[in-house]
Order: C-alpha cells, then sequence, then structure tokens
C-alpha cells in the first residue's frame, strides 16, 4: 500500500517537472521570436492573392502561381532560363524597426558551372530571393536587401551584387532541404541594412519583392514562398 | 564703324546677358527637368534594383557621354547667337546714337545714317534719314 502511494507520488512529481518544462521551453521559444505589430500579411490561400503584387519582368515571365499541398497554400514559382519577380509597394517607417518574415524552400537550384560567386553576373541567378527595396530620389542611390537562399554560399554571408553596390545580397539559407518543408525567416531590417551597409538606413522602405529565377545561367529553377508578413517591432513595456 | 560681332556700347552686353538667360535658364531647366522624369519614370516601371542597374545604369551612361560632349557645343552655339543677336539689335542704336550727335555736332544734314539689312530698327533709321533730308531741302 506504501509502495503504490509512492509511485503516485513519484509520477505527480514528474508530471509537475514536465509541465514547469514545457511551459519554459514554449516562452523560450517565443521569447527567441520578435513579437511583431503586422502592417501587412501575405496568406496566398487563393489564386486572387497573387493579384495584389505587380509582376516586373526582365527576361520573360516566371510562372507564379498558387498551390496547395496538406491542406495549405503557397505560391509556386518556376522559372525556365527566365526571370521576373513580384513587386509589392509598401510604405513602412525605418525608425519603427521594420520586420519582415516568409516562409519558403528551394526545390530546385538554378545550375551553375564551378564555384558559386555571388559577384559573378553569368552566375546572377538564385532558387529564391526575397527583395526589401528602400527607394531614393535620385534612383542611383536606391538601396535594397536581398536574402537569397544558394545552393553552395554559407549562410551569413553578404555580398554586393554584381551590379551595383547599392545591392546587398545576404544569404539566409543554402543548400538543399531534403525533407522539403518550408524554412521560417525573420529579419530585422534595420540591423542586417546596418551589417550590409556599414550604416543605418537613411530612407524608409518602399517596397518589397520577391523571385526565382535562372536566366544568366540559361537553367531551371522552382521555389516555394509562403507567409510573408511585413509590420513593426512589438515595443514590450517600453523595451525594444 | 561697327565691328562685326561686337560693338563698344555696353548696350550689347546688356541685351546680350538678356538673351543668353531666356536660352540657357530654359535649355537648363527643361533638359535637367526631362532628363531626371525620364529616367525617374523608367526606374520606377521597371522596380526591381537589379534590374534597373542592369538596363538602365549602361543607358544612363551613354546619355550622359552625349550629354558631357553635347552641352558645352550646345552652349556654344546659344553663345554665338546670342552675340549675333544682341549685335543686330545694339549695333543700329549705337550707330544712329554716334551718327546723329556727330550730325548735331557738324550741322551736316546732307549725311545719312547707314544700317545693315538683317539690324532691327531699319525703317526706324530709314524714317530719320527722311526726316534728315527734309530738314537738308529746308536749310537749302
Amino acid at each position: 500500500m506504501k509502495n503504490v502511494r509512492n509511485n503516485y507520488i513519484i509520477a505527480a512529481v514528474t508530471l509537475i517537472i514536465l509541465a514547469v518544462s514545457v511551459v519554459f521551453i514554449v516562452r523560450w521559444i517565443s521569447s527567441r521570436t520578435i513579437k511583431m505589430d503586422i502592417v501587412k500579411h501575405f496568406t496566398f490561400s487563393n489564386e486572387n492573392s497573387l493579384k495584389e503584387w505587380q509582376e516586373k519582368v526582365f527576361k520573360g515571365k516566371v510562372d507564379y502561381a498558387i498551390d496547395e499541398a496538406n491542406g495549405d497554400s503557397f505560391v509556386i514559382a518556376k522559372s525556365d532560363k527566365t526571370a521576373s519577380a513580384l513587386y509589392y509597394k509598401i510604405r513602412l517607417k525605418i525608425d519603427k524597426k521594420p520586420i519582415l518574415s516568409w516562409k519558403w524552400n528551394v526545390k530546385k537550384f538554378p545550375h551553375k558551372k564551378g564555384e558559386e560567386d555571388l559577384k559573378d553576373p553569368k552566375q546572377d541567378d538564385f532558387g529564391a530571393r526575397v527583395y526589401v527595396i528602400f527607394p531614393s530620389f535620385f534612383f542611383t542611390r536606391t538601396r535594397a536587401l536581398e536574402y537569397i537562399w544558394t545552393e553552395k554560399v554559407k549562410e551569413g554571408t553578404i555580398s554586393p551584387s554584381p551590379y551595383s553596390k547599392n545591392l546587398q545580397l545576404f544569404v539566409v539559407e543554402s543548400g538543399k532541404r531534403e525533407n522539403g518543408q518550408m524554412i521560417s525567416e525573420e529579419r530585422d531590417i534595420c540591423k542586417d541594412y546596418i551589417e550590409a551597409f556599414g550604416e543605418a538606413p537613411k530612407n524608409d522602405i518602399g517596397a518589397i519583392a520577391f523571385m526565382t529565377d535562372a536566366d544568366s545561367t540559361k537553367s531551371t529553377a522552382e521555389a516555394i514562398y509562403d507567409e510573408i508578413k511585413i509590420g513593426y517591432r512589438k515595443e514590450k513595456n517600453g523595451e525594444e | 564703324m561697327r565691328n562685326i560681332f561686337r560693338i563698344e556700347s555696353k548696350l550689347q552686353h546688356k541685351y546680350l546677358r538678356l538673351i543668353e538667360a531666356s536660352l540657357f535658364l530654359p535649355t537648363v531647366i527643361v533638359a535637367g527637368c526631362l532628363y531626371y522624369l525620364v529616367f525617374f519614370l523608367v526606374a520606377d516601371e521597371i522596380a526591381i534594383p537589379e534590374f534597373v542597374a542592369v538596363i538602365l545604369y549602361p543607358a544612363l551612361e551613354r546619355i550622359n557621354i552625349v550629354l558631357i560632349v553635347g552641352i558645352p557645343l550646345l552652349f556654344a552655339f546659344l553663345w554665338g547667337l546670342g552675340i549675333v543677336m544682341s549685335h543686330r539689335m545694339a549695333g543700329p542704336i549705337d550707330r544712329l546714337t554716334n551718327e546723329l550727335d556727330d550730325i548735331v555736332k557738324t550741322g551736316n544734314y546732307k549725311k545719312r545714317i547707314m544700317v545693315r539689312k538683317e539690324d532691327e530698327l531699319k525703317s526706324f533709321v530709314e524714317n530719320i534719314d527722311k526726316l534728315l533730308a527734309k530738314v537738308s531741302e529746308r536749310e537749302n
């Protein structure tokens, strides 16, 4: 009888420890994600979801369409030697600490011969990229952050685009994910801007865009995008 | 005797400044606005910074070279045009002043004032010549 009571006590203590651990783990995970006041949220839930994006064509049209798998809808982008981007004009104050988050995955990388070089214009194709654009009065001074998913270049690499120092490529993911699941990203735009350009942004955000292209390598690429959210960092009790 | 393109009087400089201002200022303002607007609108339409860099930057470089060569030539042409126009305006006035001054001093009413075919105020000078002819007739 005494043994049975002891077992109950041990089970109850174990349950309490487990519950406390779960609470701590949840709080730890939530403390790692930035709280955000969402200004615009793209769920890509139906075919009309792409209508609010403008397609900007450079070399032929990339096939952007809404697809669905496991009850979840997303944008699928297929490029066959083409380059066109989906572009959305949105004004965000830079001093209010804007945050951008999205989900993505690259299904097929554009084929690059030899070592992948971010400064080579002949290799300026990426499975997926997301732009944050800072327009200027003189268009030659317009700056942009490009979050890219490369095949081989290491995550965390920052490099100017082969075409202009005002466009900084930011490698946030590298290599193929075998499980095919989407990867979530959350970027503090000001922090990334300072890291890429070495100074705080002077202009507000004027637009965001995303693109899958394979025109420079004359190959094919495929990626999926979902849950693009842009907003401001939520202030917590006067703290950042 | 009038110089071909330049007279000593300050009047030509006055006209020259006026003509140059009315030629240079609109040219600079209109060309500057067009230059900015065309590129601004095209860049705004292209939108993606990489596409802008690939498409517009080379075009911008070529146009800048054309402008670097073309603007001094255009300004030289406008300056030359300004000198010719100011000379045609100030020349006859200067001549008229000098000749009338001479006629008054010498009392020689038979003297006629000559102006060039392309000069402004030609009919005005011709009327003064007619007036001098009448004065000369009365004196005789």
